[in-house]
């Protein structure tokens, strides 16, 4: 059925060429469809198939009942989302942390890529490759309980070096400023290695002559950043922006559990850790259905519309 | 105008060279200001794991270890059950990323010929599942419909196709491969996967051997479906296990239970667990790194 | 030449997944151990040994029973597989093979139970046994329609001594939900080993003597402040971010309570913010927080290490934690070698003319309903698995081992621990816990002479066995003072519903009521108990007011 009115849409604009049917072009690229089957059958079974699940955010879950014996409620978990005080906070916190990880933690790894590709000395370059990368193995709860040896107010020991000279101490994680951006720039310093990885990949598929051509033409080192390594990786940068607008509801319920503390609950709440009491420790999973729906339909869109506003201004999209 | 100015500084030779030493200073420097940074709760991690249980309570320990000793990973290393985890977790991981990588590369590929109808459909098809999922309970009633609780293939299939990764490879082979180079092919008389497998591929290096790591790294920080899916020990992996034991000493537990005839502090164990655990996925990363040195492109083009 | 090619890695590609999908089917055989189930085993094992409960019966089970029993998956490190070890299988030697029955262990992750219990009902594949130690959660399960009625008479045929144990500890009320018996319990011995140790020696240095009321005691926690008897970073008091089910204002609770006070506002899941003793309660931490005696971070440690970090590094006077044998004080004394401990009594954190009134625990542990999917013949053999469980002699081998392997016996007759024995028959993570947790909560030696006893030589380290003996003789002294908490004839929904959300508000309220300026104490106490009772805590008060006054009539 999609196929059919694709090819009816496509067709419109070629007039001129005659309309030929599925079956011409499934016999024309069957080698490139056969390809697609493999994953898609795939993502069909372990994708697709548990999606259905998704209908108990319109239900009154009960396990024994099942998906498909549960009472239909319509729209009541979200009305009961929407009607809550503090699901409001977590969406406003979400969106304030995401959006600030996706100012600072978005080009961040672009920079170490570019600042890493200057590098001359191999030996040098490589093993601060590998360095850079570590904080991505380590889980939150442990990079958590690092950062609060290390900022705590009082026996922290970056606020004892503080207070050694001559400064005053700073509450890193104890006031709602400060946190955020204690969180953001942890953030940022946890994936920045590992996001540079994939600028790094893009950065080697460049043609060198590219470089040679930019030297001849007496470019320095900025310029070649400039005129040729940018442009270069420019459509990963912008196929990786568009999927992290898309994730700009989700969160990690571990980074932000772990970071967070009661004192900045203000600002430390987000979607993932309200979810986790008022819905699956409640054992309510329509309720955690229905959100984790909600962010979905919005990223998705967010996605939608990012894509197509690249592809307006000429860039890669995603489609 | 702009290149103009640039030419005149070149002209100044020395000048363009103190500004080009002073930008490499800098770069070194941060560059290493920022490994050091990153390197750090790594070896107050390790420095915890070779100190003694008594120290580390008293919150001592911070890069040095204190009394030196290797009783931690004496027992880690003696515990048949973390050998036969690594195992079974190396294991899952090498089936999971070449299963991972070849479907990707069957998604990737066809969906850069243009002339392929129905590529967008099939595209938001595959990214619609970077956005939705069905849930946890959903999730492993699937797993049980299929029989595959407790079985090795519960934590290779489901994510065994990342749409994510299969975006990042269509756009490299996109950017990567010139159009120009397909079509003399097809007028050559290859065919699509001939074209896939002699020019697209060889050309993507730098690529694929990122998606490796991807998927290799991914699938071995996961652990979420090996807790859910997973009962019979043997088949645990290593970061299930590091879980429950990183998990157990840090959630509230009800007041009910907080009764026990509780064992000593852990934390030394927990900290050999995780250098046990993370080492081997690390030094993964050097041998892979060599891809991205050294560019793939240069013999490639030619002709 | 070209489609050959072609042809043959298409080929290849369709031989690739065909694998896939194959080792997805074919890998089970070596992973899943095979059971021995069957029944064709029947006629092999003709009821070799049925235990006293089924005598009468003669033989219980014709055709072989496979039933599926919990046990939590911890993730220790350096055990044997928690559903599969020397333990499990002696169970099934001694129990499972004399009676026909398959017993089968199905791993709980302890950090994922609820969700994992969930997926287990959903699926169809739940154990026999659905437990949880906290109530509420048990609640929902029964909401969810999980759990099945219990047939006391088949109770009391096939697990009597079970029963008989929930009927001398009036445990079995408890588990009555609507009138219907729905859950069964294991017991809890008491533990006299939670106590509040202060230095003595800085008591000593201080000139003052043990503080026998919270005024007394907080000059106390003033004078170690101003001495700085800990070094520069003195903190009197350890204190923690606390549990959010464990705040229970005990020293400014009324004595007597009035019993509708107790049924509305006593609850061990969820804090009631709004009562007049815990704002009491809040109040104290606040001063002794703005007066730097306790912990300026304790809202940043949540578990405790910081404050047990404090206590052993010499820096913190009092310190409240589980005694265990290693770990707290052996390290305080490997930092600080003259540090000397007492006891520090209860009343000192009870304001003149209070009582010291405790909350005594439930009398149960475990709460233990059986899966509403599971058959007659699968209940019963779960009964007879309680039954043969709880006798002495299986709980104890279970406890404590085999006698000159895991434990010897002392001149008292009483077992000590072997606690570095490596071989198969090592018990799992704390004296397999774990398994035994379906009929008690602790070891129990059989009087409370001999379980101080044994208490004292397993939780204290040599030479501060007096702290637990100071301890039980003040629990006994004041047990006339303590309290549980009323018992409602239901389940309270609204609690399993919104505990989880208030544990979570009642930690950030209480962080910022504690760390405020005092000036600000009443108009943020205000605010926050609006905020509370619009969260949920409204509607728990309404529904136990409502079930209290059905009660009352």
């Amino acid at each position: 059925m999609g196929t059919q009115t694709m090819v009816h849409k496509t067709a419109k604009p070629k007039s001129n060429k005659p309309k030929r049917g599925f079956m011409y072009y499934c016999k024309r690229d069957w080698q490139l469809y056969l390809l697609l089957v493999f994953p898609i059958t795939m993502v069909i079974i372990f994708k697709y198939f548990p999606m259905a699940g998704l209908i108990i955010a319109f239900k009154d879950y009960k396990i024994l009942k099942g998906f498909m014996g549960s009472e239909w409620v319509g729209f009541k978990n979200f009305v009961e989302i929407f009607s809550n005080k503090d699901f409001y906070r977590a969406l406003r916190n979400t969106l304030t942390l995401n959006g600030l990880d996706l100012l600072f933690g978005f080009p961040m790894p672009i920079i170490l890529a570019i600042m890493l590709n200057e590098i001359r000395t191999l030996w040098f370059k490589k093993v601060n490759q590998t360095l850079l990368y570590l904080p991505h193995f380590l889980s939150w709860v442990i990079i958590a309980g690092v950062a609060y040896q290390l900022f705590q107010p009082g026996t922290g020991m970056i606020n004892i070096l503080l207070r050694n000279a001559g400064l005053s101490e700073v509450p890193f994680l104890t006031e709602n400023t400060h946190w955020i951006f204690s969180y953001v720039l942890i953030g940022v310093w946890q994936s920045m290695g590992w996001g540079s990885i994939i600028y790094l990949a893009a950065i080697t598929g460049i043609n060198p002559e590219l470089y040679d051509s930019a030297t001849i033409d007496g470019a320095g080192r900025w310029g070649k950043i400039r005129y040729v390594t940018l442009p270069g990786i420019r459509s990963t940068i912008t196929i990786i922006l568009i999927i992290n607008l898309g994730r700009i509801m989700g969160s990690s319920f571990e980074r932000a559990n772990s970071l967070g503390n009661p004192i900045v609950k203000e600002v430390s709440s987000v979607i993932a850790t309200y979810v986790y009491s008022a819905g699956i420790q409640a054992q309510k999973y329509s309720l955690t259905t229905a959100v984790g729906l909600f962010q979905s339909v919005v990223g998705l869109i967010l996605v939608l519309i990012s894509d197509w506003i690249s592809k307006r201004i000429g860039d890669e999209g995603l489609l | 105008m702009p290149s103009n100015q640039k030419k005149i500084k070149h002209s100044f030779y020395t000048k363009s060279k103190i500004v080009d030493r002073a930008a490499d200073i800098f770069i070194y420097f941060t560059i290493a200001f920022l490994a050091i940074l990153c390197v750090l709760p790594f070896v107050h991690v390790l420095a915890k794991s070779l100190s003694s249980d008594a120290k580390v309570t008293s919150q001592l320990v911070y890069l040095i270890p204190k009394d030196f000793n290797l009783r931690a990973y004496r027992s880690v290393i003696g515990d048949p059950s973390m050998i036969l985890s690594l195992w079974q977790t190396v294991k899952v991981t090498v089936i999971f990323t070449a299963l991972g990588m070849f479907l990707t590369i069957c998604a990737a590929y066809p969906l850069t010929r243009k002339r392929l109808k129905g590529r967008n459909i099939i595209s938001v098809f595959f990214i619609i599942t970077l956005y939705f999922s069905g849930g946890i309970i959903p999730d492993y009633l699937l797993m049980h419909r299929l029989g595959l609780l407790n079985k090795t293939a519960s934590l290779i299939l489901p994510l065994a196709f990342s749409a994510y990764n299969m975006i990042i490879m269509k756009t490299s082979i996109q950017t990567t491969v010139p159009d120009s180079l397909e079509e003399s092919a097809l007028l050559d008389g290859a065919n699509d996967i001939r074209i896939l497998v002699q020019i697209v591929l060889p050309l993507c290096k730098p690529i694929l051997a990122t998606l490796c790591l991807f998927y290799a790294v991914g699938r071995w920080n996961a652990y979420q479906d090996s807790v859910f899916y997973i009962t019979r020990q043997p088949l645990y992996l290593l970061q299930h296990k590091l879980n429950l034991l990183i998990q157990t000493t840090n959630t509230t537990l009800t007041a009910a239970e907080a009764q026990p005839d509780t064992v000593t502090n852990p934390e030394v164990i927990k900290s050999a667990c995780i250098i046990f655990a993370t080492l081997p996925i690390v030094i993964v990363y050097p041998f892979v790194q060599k891809y991205f040195v050294k560019g793939v492109m240069i013999g490639a083009v030619k002709g | 030449m070209k489609q050959k090619l072609t042809k043959t890695l298409s080929v290849f590609l369709v031989l690739v997944l065909a694998a896939v999908m194959f080792t997805a089917c074919g890998k089970t055989g070596k992973d899943t151990p095979t059971t021995p189930a069957g029944s064709d085993k029947t006629t092999s094992a003709p009821t070799a040994a049925p235990t006293a409960a089924a005598q009468d019966d003669g033989k219980v089970f014709k055709n072989r029973v496979t039933i599926q029993i919990p046990v939590y998956d911890r993730g220790v490190e350096g055990q044997a597989p928690v559903d599969d070890n020397y333990w499990t299988r002696w169970i099934q030697k001694e129990f499972g093979d004399k009676n026909n029955i398959t017993v089968e262990y199905v791993a709980i992750p302890r950090t994922d139970e609820v969700n994992k219990f969930n997926m287990l009902l959903a699926a169809g594949d739940a154990p026999d046994i659905i437990f949880h130690y906290d109530f509420p959660a048990a609640v929902a399960y029964y909401d969810a329609g999980a759990i099945q009625k219990i047939d006391i008479d088949m109770l009391k045929k096939y697990a009597p001594t079970y029963y008989q144990k929930n009927v001398d500890l009036d445990m079995l009320k408890y588990g009555v939900l609507n009138g219907e018996q729905y859950f069964i319990f294991a017991s809890r011995p008491t533990a006299y080993n939670y106590l509040t140790m202060i230095r003595q020696d800085w008591l000593d240095k201080v000139n003052m003597s043990m503080p026998t009321n919270l005024e007394e005691y907080i000059n106390v926690l003033r004078a170690f402040r101003d001495n700085k008897l800990g070094g520069p970073n003195t903190i009197p008091l350890a204190h923690r971010l606390p549990y959010p089910n464990g705040y229970f204002a005990n020293a400014y609770r009324p004595y007597p309570i009035p019993e509708e006070e107790l049924a509305l506002y006593s609850d061990l899941s969820v804090v009631a913010l709004t009562w007049e003793p815990v704002k009491q309660n809040i109040k104290t931490d606040n001063l002794l927080y703005n007066e730097k005696l306790i912990s300026q971070n304790f809202a940043l440690d949540s578990d405790g290490t910081k404050a047990k970090a404090d206590f052993v590094n010499g820096v913190a006077g009092v310190y409240g934690d589980y005694l265990t044998k290693q770990g707290i004080i052996d390290v305080l004394l490997s930092n600080v070698p003259d540090a000397k401990l007492s006891l520090l009594p209860a009343t000192a954190g009870v304001p003149k003319g209070g009582v010291p009134a405790e909350r005594a625990y439930w009398p149960f542990g475990m709460i233990i309903g059986f899966n509403s999917a599971s058959s007659e013949d699968e209940v019963k053999a779960t009964m007879m698995l309680l039954e043969w469980m709880i006798q002495p002699d299986n709980l104890f081998t279970l406890q404590n081992g085999i006698e000159g392997k895991t434990y010897t016996i002392g001149d008292d007759g009483l077992p000590i621990a072997i606690g570095d024995y490596k071989g198969e028959e090592r018990l799992n993570y704390n004296s397999n816990k774990d398994l035994w947790c379906l009929v008690i909560e602790g070891k129990d030696y059989g009087s409370p002479e001999a379980n101080l006893k044994v208490q004292k030589t397993t939780y204290a380290p040599d030479g501060f066995e007096f702290l637990i003996q100071d301890r039980y003789e003040e629990c006994v002294a004041n047990q006339k003072y303590w309290y549980t908490d009323f018992l409602f004839d239901t389940g309270i929904s609204a609690v399993s519903e919104y505990k989880a959300i208030l544990q979570e508000k009642f930690q950030e309220f209480y962080t910022q009521l504690v760390m405020c300026p005092p000036s600000e104490f009443e108009t943020l106490y205000e605010k926050y108990c609006k905020e509370y009772l619009d969260a949920g805590f409204q509607k728990i008060i309404d529904e136990k007011k409502a079930v209290y006054e059905r009660m009352k009539k």
